[in-house]
């Protein structure tokens, strides 16, 4: 098992390597020149070809990505933002724990709530309660949450003065970030476990289990559920690795300096250093999200776990053979 | 080979939860640190409520006219006897990416001019002299004192105060200044001063320095452009700083950072050991604020609901949609007054002149210009927040000429008679002209495409961001009209700005492919001391309608809202609210 996640880690700095060249190439590429950005239009020729020459942008295209990846991942440099005059690093040093922090704990919410909300509504299928929460849950996953922040904050700051509107500091800050964060995440893990829980329920193993008086608790919790978990846990992957990208909304919303808001200013101005950055920290993300996906698909279902082990025995022997 | 348990997988999963639980802590924690004060602690920006009639009205000037603001830049008495208030919060849209003073050519934030100070600064709003800060008045005879300038030569020699100090106690001598100005060379900020760059700056002694120009500096605002557009800041302090004042600062002002966090908030504190005396101190050195915050808020509607529930006291980066609430009848109408003016920045129609372009046409682009209907656009995108103009130009400059609004051209009103008749006599045959527009303006493209729609134009719109439009631009094959935005400090760096010959690679030709010499001899002549007439001024607009070279469009209104507790705005030039120099009743 451990060869597996070796491999796939070397595999990760592969992947990290061609996402960094990718990236690099496309920013190359994109129209719009980051000196006329920060010049101004009543820059002359010569002063915009002297900033150019001063970021090293008038090196040729191989120069420069030489360069790039040398600093990225030799030196661990990222460069220095056109905007904010600031080391890419000290910048996501400072912005990656809160855009993690939020979507994080928006993740473990969902989770938390959402799939025993979406085993409950299995269990009680067409039920009344079943009905309201599957109304619920597409009025959950349909709701923009820019929208459903700005109600928040008409209602919880402006009518209750309860909590603040923006910016970051005490626990009650997070409070609505949090939940419009959240919201339809609640609703998407709950339908999806409902829908996996269901495919189960009918199942000759949740049968034998009943005939043998397995108390109900435990065939939905012990035998039915872990076979259910494997598109949820899925899904969970899937949105862990974008925790990043998918705050901006709110980072925008209610104020809060984080990565999305950091790499959308980056992409309008067209600063190279931090929209690289922040796409390859982006992928690493996603490949690590991954790869945690595929180890606890293995720690869910033990055939899945074989095949990993299988593998590398199976290769062995090839070896030996 | 050892088989991974379920037990050595829980072993894996506690330590990695451990982990997450660290840098959730680490998250909340760093949050906790950098923010300041709570939203909850309103201070006497709410408790200062003075009853008052809302007397700002969109649309109108109220008490506090941008002109009458503008002069008070001076010595002001009003203000050196105001109340002194606790705290003030002010809104910003954007602008707290970076502290950096030698990158603020872009920027949207003037809390750098609490912070920081320059030579001089421009008198009045625009259109006026320089008056000394860092400057000692007494010394030095040209202008308003603090220089000298034999005229003819090019020499400029500036005079110090001898006890400038920075908030860390840097003594400010020569060599800070020029140690200053050749940091905002090298940070490449100086755009616009091309050939009014000097050759070098010589440091007489510890409070004189002279600069030694290539040209005497005769043109319009050439030397406002280098004295009063530089920060001025200690050499130490900025060597020993960890982010060269990107994130923190040390300067001469009468503030001193206290926290910021980048994209969030900035908090400014009063500085007890401010180097110069009250009764020498400008209206923009003042501090009658003990505590300023910048917060920025990028979306309006949060911007409204903190000014309403007291979070906010500020904000001038609102539109006309979002101050309902503020305006006459309005809930919070008692505690908030408006000022409206219209804005230095103005947007500007123009064909593609290049012979290649079908535009090239006169008789197409007089059609084009015709058609539009510049107040008929501005009713369409909302008329309380915008004004046509007569040409490339508002009334907010102080050499606008009322009477250009009196000429019968296409910029003060539409005909699709005529418009019809010259499109008649070019030779423009139905092919689709490709029209771009910035990404946010892509209503304006609409209206102008249905406008010449109606004369049988055919538009294909291009709406496109500012960096791609700027590239696009510069290929006279990708378009053949264009919207663009252009601000200045007077009438012909304004027109400067988007038709000089110098802003080319090639210099020959106009930003839109104009390579008419006359047109740039006149813009020329306009931008100098001498040539700074009304004539000239007039002649150059004719000029540009006879050949139907740009069509002006529309400036829009800005609006700043303001506490009633607050009874005199002082803006700097750049038309940033300078809060430590109002006045306030507390």
């Amino acid at each position: 098992m451990w060869k597996y996640v070796t491999r796939r880690l070397l595999w990760m700095i592969v992947t990290s390597i061609s996402v960094a060249i990718l990236i690099f190439t496309v920013m190359y590429f994109v129209p719009g020149d980051p000196a006329q950005m920060a010049l101004g239009t009543e820059a002359t020729a010569e002063e915009l070809n002297a900033y150019r020459e001063m970021l090293g942008l008038n090196d040729s295209f191989l120069v420069q990505l030489g360069k790039y990846l040398y600093n990225t991942f030799i030196r661990f440099d990222f460069g220095t933002s056109y905007a904010y005059h600031t080391p890419v690093m000290e910048e996501f040093a400072s912005r990656l724990p809160r855009t993690l922090a939020l979507g994080w704990i928006c993740l473990i919410i969902d989770a938390l709530i959402g799939i025993p909300l979406g085993v409950t509504c299995a269990l009680h299928r067409n039920s009344i309660w079943d009905q309201g929460f599957l109304v619920l849950a597409m009025v959950g996953v349909s709701i923009p949450n820019f929208w459903l922040a700005l109600l928040m904050v008409m209602l919880f700051t402006n009518k209750l003065h309860l909590l603040p509107s923006f910016g970051i500091g005490t626990w009650k800050h997070w409070v609505m970030p949090i939940i419009a964060g959240s919201l339809s995440g609640v609703a998407m893990n709950a339908r999806q476990t409902r829908s996996a829980v269901l495919e189960t329920i009918r199942a000759d193993f949740v049968t034998t289990a009943k005939a043998k008086g397995v108390k109900a608790h435990d065939v939905t919790y012990k035998h039915m559920l872990p076979n259910a978990l494997i598109p949820i846990v899925g899904g969970i992957g899937q949105r862990f690795g974008s925790a990043i990208a998918g705050t901006v909304v709110i980072e925008t919303v209610f104020s809060f300096p984080g990565i999305g808001t950091y790499m959308m200013n980056g992409i309008t101005a067209r600063d190279y250093p931090v929209v690289r950055s922040c796409v390859l920290v982006l992928a690493l993300f996603a490949a690590v999200a991954t790869l945690l996906t595929d180890l606890a698909y293995g720690f869910i279902d033990p055939r899945i776990k074989a095949q990993y082990v299988n593998y590398a025995a199976k290769k062995r022997r090839e070896d030996q053979a | 080979m050892k088989t991974l348990t379920r037990r050595d997988f829980l072993k894996t999963a506690a330590i990695g939860s451990a982990g997450l639980a660290a840098m959730l802590a680490l998250g909340c924690s760093k949050g906790g640190e950098t923010s300041g004060s709570n939203a909850g602690n309103s201070g006497n920006a709410g408790g200062a409520d003075t009853a008052k009639a809302n007397e700002g009205a969109s649309g109108t000037a109220g008490a506090n006219n941008i002109n009458e603001a503008g002069a008070l830049n001076k010595d002001n008495e009003a203000a050196k006897t105001s109340d002194i208030i606790d705290i003030f919060r002010m809104h910003q849209s954007n602008g707290l990416s970076s502290l950096n003073p030698l990158t603020i050519k872009n920027a949207s934030t003037g809390l750098y001019y609490s912070l920081y100070e320059m030579l001089f600064q421009n008198d009045d709003n625009m259109g006026g002299g320089m008056y000394p800060v860092l400057c000692d008045p007494t010394k030095g005879s040209a202008g308003m004192g603090g220089y000298d300038h034999a005229p003819g030569s090019t020499e400029y020699t500036v005079y110090l105060y001898e006890n400038i100090t920075d908030s860390k106690g840097n003594h400010i001598t020569a060599d800070d200044v020029k140690f200053s100005f050749t940091k905002t060379f090298e940070a490449g900020q100086t755009s616009g001063w091309q050939d009014a760059m000097p050759e070098d700056i010589e440091v007489v002694d510890d409070y004189t320095l002279t600069w030694h120009t290539k040209r005497e500096l005769n043109k319009l605002g050439e030397l406002e452009n280098i004295w009063c557009r530089s920060f001025i800041f200690s050499q130490k302090a900025y060597e020993e700083s960890p982010s060269q004042f990107a994130t923190d600062a040390c300067g001469t002002g009468h503030y001193t950072l206290g926290e910021f966090t980048v994209d969030s908030k900035a908090v400014l504190n009063v500085r007890e050991d401010y180097w110069q005396d009250l009764e020498k101190q400008q209206q923009i050195q003042l501090a009658n604020i003990k505590t300023i915050e910048y917060i920025q808020l990028s979306e309006a509607a949060q911007t409204v609901i903190a000014l309403e529930n007291g979070t906010l006291d500020f904000s001038q980066d609102l539109k006309a949609d979002y101050l309902g609430d503020f305006m006459d009848g309005g809930a919070f109408a008692d505690k908030f007054d408006i000022y409206s003016y219209l804005a230095n920045m103005c947007s500007v129609l123009e064909c593609n002149c290049d012979e290649k372009a079908i535009t090239h046409d006169e008789n197409l682009r007089k059609a084009i210009f015709w058609a539009v209907d510049n107040a008929g656009i501005c009713k369409m995108m909302g008329a309380q927040s915008m004004s046509p103009v007569p040409f490339v130009g508002t009334s907010f400059f102080s050499d606008y000429d009322p009477d250009w609004e009196k000429l019968d051209n296409y910029n003060t009103r539409t005909d699709l008679g005529i418009a019809k008749e010259f499109l008649d006599k070019s030779n423009y045959k139905g092919e689709e002209l490709r029209i771009l527009v910035n990404n946010n303006q892509s209503s304006l493209g609409e209206i102008i495409m249905n406008m010449l729609g109606e004369i049988g134009i055919k538009i294909n719109i291009q709406a496109l961001d500012r960096a791609t439009m700027g590239q696009v631009m510069g290929d006279p094959t990708q378009w053949e009209l264009h919207v663009n935005m252009t601000a200045g400090d007077y009438m012909p760096t304004l027109w400067s700005h988007n038709h000089d010959f110098s802003n080319t690679a090639a210099g020959d030709h106009s930003p839109n492919f104009v390579y008419d010499r006359t047109w740039q001899d006149m813009l020329d002549e306009t931008a100098t001391v001498e040539g700074h007439t009304k004539e000239k001024l007039t002649a150059y607009v004719e000029y540009s309608i006879e050949h139907a070279y740009c069509m002006g469009l529309y400036a829009q209104y800005n609006y700043v809202l303001y506490p009633s507790y607050l009874k005199q705005l002082c803006f700097n030039d750049k038309l940033y609210l300078v809060p430590g120099g109002c006045v306030f009743e507390a």
